[in-house]
């Protein structure tokens, strides 16, 4: 670029910020917020939970669907097992429930969504 | 005052509506502008479609990268929107969309010293790339990244668009102080 085309550019630049001016509010900013949706933005990474969940989830039906036909064996198989009866099985299925609903709750407050 | 970094790490991480709000309050004024250009001067079109890209920019504020300047995030949003309203981004940035000016000779431009005037015989994307560049100062590639054009189009546009008004100013501009 020469002198006079740098010259140029820069008449330019302040003929073009001398024309632009500065608008007032006018209430437009409150009207902006009035008009705000209630959802708030969500961080891309606080969705990495539920992400995993939902692939857990379809991993597992993917693998139920294939493996269906194995499940009534599988089952009776540990029904025979001697150390599996059912009042032994209560606290473990108890401490699984448990877990669940905790992880749950953690993905929640992970998200935003829940408040303690 | 708070960066617009710290703005909206408070509104993605708090939930700060107020934070947002703040940076509306510092926007508002130059999004409104280039509302109004991409709109031709309907300053209720322009309001309108300013509100929508502070609306949009809330909703989607998650994905704002932070090495872009907020209010070039912000322009691309408006840009978008205004060309999603109905014409293709191509026919927008057209070389042929020139206003019609039907009247304004160069020898008017000079009498009335109205730069304005002058602009408004450049294509709409000359217009926009030398209104970027010059008036808000964004860098070339961040004129490119707004109006979604490369990086190459951006500075033809922008030559030929002060080679233009070097040609309709000249006379103005020798007597200009």
């Amino acid at each position: 670029m020469n002198r006079d085309d740098h010259d140029f550019e820069h008449w330019l630049a302040q003929g073009l910020r001398r024309e632009s001016r500065e608008l007032p509010d006018d209430g437009f900013s409150a009207g902006v917020m009035a008009a705000l949706p209630e959802s708030r933005p969500v961080a891309w990474w606080r969705r990495v939970p539920w992400l995993l969940l939902l692939a857990a989830l379809i991993l597992a039906s993917l693998l139920g669907l294939l493996l269906w036909p194995l499940i009534p064996a599988v089952i009776q198989w540990g029904l025979t097992l001697p150390s599996l009866a059912l009042p032994e099985l209560l606290p473990l299925a108890a401490a699984a429930l448990g877990c669940s609903i905790a992880a749950v709750a953690l993905m929640l407050w992970w998200d935003g969504g829940l408040e303690f | 005052m708070a960066t617009d970094r710290e703005l909206i790490e408070r509104v993605l991480f708090l939930q700060d509506r107020h934070a947002y709000e703040q940076l509306v309050l510092r926007y508002q004024s130059t999004v409104r502008r280039w509302a109004r250009r991409l709109c031709r001067g309907d300053s209720h079109a322009a309001d309108d479609l300013a509100q929508e890209t502070f609306i949009r920019g809330y909703t989607h504020l998650a994905s704002f990268r932070a090495e872009a300047r907020f209010s070039s995030w912000l322009y691309r949003i408006a840009f978008n929107l205004a060309v999603s309203e109905g014409r293709k981004q191509r026919e927008w940035l057209s070389e042929d969309a020139i206003e019609e000016q039907a009247g304004h000779s160069s020898e008017q431009i000079d009498a009335r010293n109205d730069l304005g005037l002058a602009m408004a015989q450049l294509s709409q994307a000359q217009q926009l790339t030398i209104r970027l560049s010059l008036e808000e100062g964004f860098t070339h590639e961040e004129i490119a990244e707004i109006l979604g054009l490369p990086l190459g189009t951006v500075k033809t546009h922008i030559n030929r668009g002060k080679q233009h008004l070097q040609l309709l100013l000249a006379p103005w501009r020798e007597t200009a102080p």
